[in-house]
């Protein structure tokens, strides 16, 4: 006989590892579930973080040039950010470069631009390095101004800044020099354009240079148009492509003028009386993408204006106004990465816009000493300002995501071209074009689609669940129940296959003969309800069954024996105890179909459309994550609006299984039922 | 009337019959996926006699017959599968109304040819380039012959080309490796390294050279083919895998091809841009994956179960817990891709490949910080986790109280208690709800298009290379490849036949592992049930 034994030591450490353990595990599981929408958050919230300008520093421009004597800034930084370069054009043509050294930025001494000798009126920067200068005397330049940063091959990056002039064209008119005057131009043939006080257009094509020396090439077609002006002028934009110029005049007029087509075709204009006050027109920059125009007015207020449709016609038209306030705006500073620019206002006070969101992104007040002249850097993170008292500024722009927060995904917009403000989700926009980000045909949808598929489920698995569990032979029961469950087990890439090629195609050529020429998707909602309802029937009905099953006997009983017939105690004693139930399989179901992903993936078209037609498709947001997340990159305003989808999905069946669950308590507490 | 409607309402007869009418309708409705499937898969793997279909305008082809149905006009259309990709502008597949048929007969000498590129070939094999047609044993004869020399000459060269191929990647990483950082290389390292890979790249290209010009005599062997209106063409025997003449074989003959049709699907690799050839890696890849799911869930799994059942008492935390099993249970799948993605990839992949392989992230490549079985397997196991907690604890629940009771009154600990009696008892339960899981690990598609399923992979996770298991590669899934072909595939048309044999084989998993779950459970039921008495 074997004595008893005190616990051996291993024993009790066992038990205290395993409980050790087994804890850990299960608090695992609670923190996975909150781990999942804190991940999610971590990646959406950026979307929603205000943009801010960081101060960086400030040098002393050299000689203590005031912005009037500067005719254009210049600034680039490296990717790392860390490293910053400045130029600085004077209006007599000499050019001053800050880059980076040992002790801090130092400014190059300055060196000159060659060309014309007469003062720079006015200079644009055209990107890629590129500006177009007009001089006193109507000689026009295309300029290259290096300052970009290059990697030095052993991971770090220089700047070696360079200026030389491209080309000169000769724009002064018989009377007087242009007021306003650009060059285009893609490296081979270019484009000058002047306008002059008196309303004369003149547009002169260059042909490209030939030969060894590369000589401009001269002349290779002119033309020309009268405008007939309601007021002076007072502001003028052309576009990158050069085909669009927009004047704008003192009493609050724009000016539309068409410049598309070959040197033969006459230049079309149309002015539009813009501002019922006659306010002046003082700035005007075409936003990033050559299509939306940014407006500065006298008042201080800035609006953006870009042609709609109206009645089968494009007119010049406002999309956007902010208020007015600060004295005439002076300058218009374009984003080069997004719909987003700077309006600097004469107190000095500067606001940052969005034009597709209709949002002000920032408002700087006005300091002293005021800005007077402003430069965005390529990657627009950097913004370079000159003072009144003659000193550089470097500010960190950093936009976040200017087309996403609140506005951009839940509300009305009104998108470059369209007709009228809608919710538009057009993620994969071509280069330079305009994200569309609305998430509202998303979660439309997963409504839509879930909608359809429970109004086809619901009865069918309702009805059956009632009839296999009262009316038919129990023998049934044991056997048709697991087969049903089984069921739940297709993979639903099946499912979706199955619905997309083999039932759309039958429904389409079923239906075809009854719709006419109704607009009709393959993929639509109707396919949708079949193949998702035929996924969560299982679910419905397996629930369902089990809860109508559970109510007691005595209760069915009870009624049939005071008279009441089968149909009678099942309609009047046991659904109503099993509703309870029912109610949480029900919206069990609906949670499922909501976040459902390949079936509507693959059956549902795809197209993010909000419609109330059954012959629509839909794209859902479980179906948006799957088709988009691989083509975006990484850190991206895509890849974290994506993750918005993930936590409104997760927020969205999360909130459906704590209702059914809440709901459902509640229910069976109040009809007292199991 | 009103007694009439009185007792209608009574006895609810419509409405009894309308609700068992839902429950018939529902079970049909589960037939029909069954029966498209496994038709559609058949109709695939059935060596059928090739058809030789005259039509009343003149035009004659040769297909194999695979489906026919009303057209909504109300007259019969028959599709005929009739491959020859290259000339018939890429339909595999042709419906012809019966009504334009002028005639159909089974040629004898008609053969069909699985090829490695543009899908099958219906036609007749012309004898030394001659009208007549050659005789089938001849051309057999013919290509067993020229395999058997292809595997002698060509074989050799390629496997040292794909050794070499191999060996360079290895060294490209230890170049990258011994050149980091910058600033301190490992000279003495890097210059045997390069010389090393000099080295390679010159047996390379020598080796390439051999075997392409021995490719190119063998590629030069070609004979002619015509398909059934008389176009040539010349097939080099290197694309012919297969040759059969369907017209020939009685009835077993066709049963061993249908097997040998079977194997093919299950251990060939896949060709033409996957609308061809077999399902291996797919295969090889869905069972790896939940494999490596189940080793990674289930352990965590049965520990949280146990937890809720007998650790947790019936305080917050146990409520708590339930709460979040029950909810981690609704969340859609493709949430748990994005945060397998999120979290798995770039969190964690991303960390280890910066503390492992700085230099391979200084040059862009990712090792663990992309898409792979590991990070996939992970993802999955967590989506299944809530089944296996809930599979546990309720098997837990059915154990009696009093025996554990029993065996904490005898002096057990409370761990010795759950390990020797309450766990095997729960045995079966646990067990069912490790099927189940697996189950539905692997119908399971959205998560892996976030987190590592790619249309071809090359590489298998599991090779004889060392370190044998590469969790970090990319991998094919039977559930991915459905969705690739049938809605990403060029040529969509010419891969269903594919995707319906692909579903079935995925169906036929998953049905087998809850047929399993199903069978244990009640095999186990019924031995508890003797040790009881």
């Amino acid at each position: 006989m074997k004595k008893l034994r005190p616990l051996p030591n291993f024993s009790r450490l066992a038990d205290w590892a395993a409980e050790a353990i087994i804890t850990i595990a299960g608090l695992a599981v609670i923190l996975t579930l909150a781990a999942m929408p804190a991940l999610m958050l971590k990646e959406a919230a950026p979307l929603f973080l205000p943009p801010g300008l960081k101060p960086l520093g400030k040098i002393e421009s050299p000689e203590k040039l005031d912005p009037g004597q500067v005719a254009a800034l210049i600034v680039s930084a490296d990717l790392s950010g860390k490293n910053r370069a400045a130029g600085l054009l004077a209006r007599d043509g000499r050019l001053a470069f800050a880059v980076p050294g040992e002790g801090g930025m130092a400014f190059l001494p300055w060196r000159p631009l060659t060309g014309s000798a007469a003062a720079i009126r006015q200079a644009e920067n055209l990107g890629g390095g590129k500006f177009s200068l007009l001089r006193e005397d109507g000689v026009l330049n295309l300029a290259q101004i290096d300052l970009e940063f290059a990697s030095d091959g052993k991971g770090g990056t220089v700047v070696e800044p360079a200026a030389r002039i491209l080309l000169e064209v000769e724009m002064g008119g018989e009377t007087a020099p242009p007021l306003y005057a650009m060059l285009r131009g893609d490296g081979a043939s270019h484009q000058a354009l002047a306008v002059y006080a008196d309303g004369t257009v003149r547009e002169k094509r260059l042909a490209p240079p030939r030969g060894l020396l590369r000589r401009g090439g001269g002349i290779a077609s002119e033309r020309e148009a009268r405008i007939r002006l309601p007021a002076s002028l007072s502001a003028a934009a052309l576009n990158r492509s050069g085909d669009t110029l927009y004047l704008g005049t003192g009493e609050g007029d724009l000016i539309k003028v068409d410049l598309s087509g070959d040197s033969d075709s006459e230049i079309a204009w149309e002015a539009v009386p813009a501002f019922p006050d006659r306010r002046p027109v003082t700035a005007l920059a075409f936003l990033n993408g050559d299509y939306a125009l940014a407006v500065g007015d006298g008042l201080g207020g800035t609006s953006v204006w870009f042609p709609r449709r109206e009645n089968g016609e494009f007119r010049l038209r406002r999309a956007v106004a902010w208020p007015i306030g600060g004295g005439a705006v002076e300058a218009i500073t374009p984003s080069l990465r997004d719909r987003s620019f700077l309006s600097l206002r004469r107190d000095g006070s500067l606001s940052w816009f969005h034009s597709t969101t209709a949002r002000e992104l920032l408002a700087v007040p006005a300091r002293n000493p005021k800005p007077g002249l402003l430069a965005v850097s390529s990657r627009g993170d950097n913004l370079l300002s000159l003072g009144s008292d003659g000193n550089l500024e470097f500010q960190a722009m950093d936009s976040a995501y200017p087309e996403a927060g609140w506005n951009g995904f839940f509300r009305r917009l009104l998108y470059e071209g369209y007709e009228r403000a809608a919710f538009v989700w057009q993620s994969t926009a071509p280069e330079s074009g305009e994200p569309k980000l609305s998430l509202v045909p998303l979660v439309w949808g997963s409504v839509k689609a879930a909608a359809f598929a429970m109004l086809f489920a619901t009865p069918l698995a309702l009805a059956a669940a009632v009839f296999l569990s009262q009316f038919a032979p129990p023998a049934w029961r044991a056997c048709l129940k697991p087969v049903v469950e089984m069921l739940a087990a297709v993979p639903s890439v099946v499912v979706g296959f199955l619905a997309a090629l083999w039932l759309a195609p039958l429904l389409e050529s079923r239906l075809r003969f009854f719709l006419g020429d109704q607009p009709y998707d393959q993929r639509n909602s109707l396919v949708i309800a079949v193949a998702l309802g035929f996924a969560v029937i299982p679910n419905i009905f397996s629930l369902a069954e089990d809860a109508i099953s559970a109510v007691p006997n005595s209760l069915a009983a009870a009624a049939l024996a005071l008279g009441a017939s089968k149909w009678q105690a099942v309609r009047g004693v046991v659904l109503p105890a099993a509703a309870p139930g029912i109610f949480t399989a029900v919206m069990f179901g609906l949670g499922r179909a909501v976040g459902e992903t390949m079936i509507v993936l693959m059956a549902a078209g795809n197209t993010p459309i909000i419609s109330l037609s059954p012959y629509n498709g839909m794209r859902t947001l479980s179906a948006n994550i799957a088709v988009e997340m691989p083509e975006a990159p990484v850190g991206g305003v895509l890849f974290r609006t994506l993750f918005l989808c993930s936590l409104l999905l997760f927020a969205l069946t999360l909130g459906i299984n704590l209702t059914a669950e809440i709901l459902g308590h509640r229910l069976r507490r109040k009809y007292g039922s199991p | 009337m009103a007694g009439g409607n009185g007792g209608f309402a009574r006895d609810g007869k419509f409405w009894i019959t309308l609700f068992g009418a839902a429950l018939a309708f529902i079970l049909l409705m589960l037939a029909v996926p069954g029966y498209l499937i496994v038709k559609n898969s058949l109709a695939a793997l059935w060596p059928a006699p090739l058809e030789r279909v005259r039509l009343r305008d003149g035009g004659v082809f040769l297909g194999r017959r695979v489906n026919s149905d009303l057209s909504p006009g109300g007259q019969v259309r028959i599709q005929y599968k009739v491959g020859n990709r290259e000339l018939n502008a890429s339909a595999d597949f042709r419906w012809v109304r019966e009504l334009d048929i002028a005639g159909i007969d089974f040629p004898e000498q008609a053969v069909a040819l699985t090829r490695s590129e543009n899908g099958d070939f219906f036609g007749f094999w012309l004898e030394d380039g001659e009208a007549g047609t050659g005789r089938p044993e001849t051309l057999a004869l013919k290509l067993e012959d020229y395999r058997r020399r292809r595997e002698a000459e060509a074989e050799p060269p390629r496997r040292r080309l794909i050794e070499l191929g191999e060996r360079w990647r290895e060294t490209n990483l230890a170049i990258l490796k011994a050149a980091y950082p910058a600033e301190s290389p490992e000279g003495r390292r890097l210059a045997g390294l390069l010389a090393d890979e000099a080295e390679i790249k010159a047996e390379s290209e020598r080796i390439l050279g051999v075997f392409n010009g021995i490719r190119e005599d063998f590629l030069a062997e070609r004979e002619t083919f015509a398909a059934a209106d008389s176009t040539r063409t010349l097939l080099p025997l290197d694309f012919i895998l297969e040759a059969i003449w369907p017209n020939r074989l009685g009835f077993f003959g066709r049963l061993a091809q249908f097997f040998r049709n079977v194997r093919g699907l299950i251990l060939d690799y896949p060709r033409s841009a996957n609308t061809e050839g077999g399902l291996f890696p797919a295969i090889f890849g869905t069972v790896l994956l939940v494999f490596l799911m189940a080793v990674s869930a289930f352990p965590l799994g049965v520990a949280a179960g146990v937890y809720i059942q007998e650790y947790a008492g019936n305080g917050f935390l146990s409520r708590l817990a339930r709460v979040a099993v029950n909810n981690l249970a609704g969340v859609p799948s493709i949430v748990y891709g994005i945060f397998g993605l999120g979290f798995f990839i770039y969190g964690v992949g991303g960390g280890l490949d910066s503390l492992l392989y700085p230099e391979r992230v200084a040059a862009g490549i990712n090792t663990f910080g992309g898409g792979g079985m590991l990070w996939s397997s992970l993802t999955l196991g967590l989506l299944t986790l809530p089944v296996v907690i809930v599979a546990t604890a309720e098997a837990l629940a059915t154990v009696p109280s009093e025996i554990r009771q029993g065996s904490l009154a005898l002096g057990a600990t409370r761990f010795q208690t759950l390990w020797r009696v309450v766990i095997p008892l729960a045995a079966p339960g646990i067990l069912t709800g490790f099927i189940l899981a697996m189950a539905r690990a692997a119908g399971e598609v959205a998560p892996l298009m976030l987190t590592g399923a790619v249309k071809s992979a090359h590489l298998l996770p599991l090779d004889a290379e060392w370190p044998f298991l590469h969790p970090e590669r990319k991998f094919m899934h039977l559930g991915f490849h459905i969705y690739d072909m049938g809605f990403q595939s060029p040529n969509v048309e010419a891969s269903k036949p594919l995707v319906y044999l692909t579903a079935l084989v995925l169906l036929i998993l998953v049905f087998a592992m809850n047929l399993a779950a199903i069978c244990l459970r009640q095999r186990l039921r019924n031995r508890q049930g003797m040790k009881g008495l």
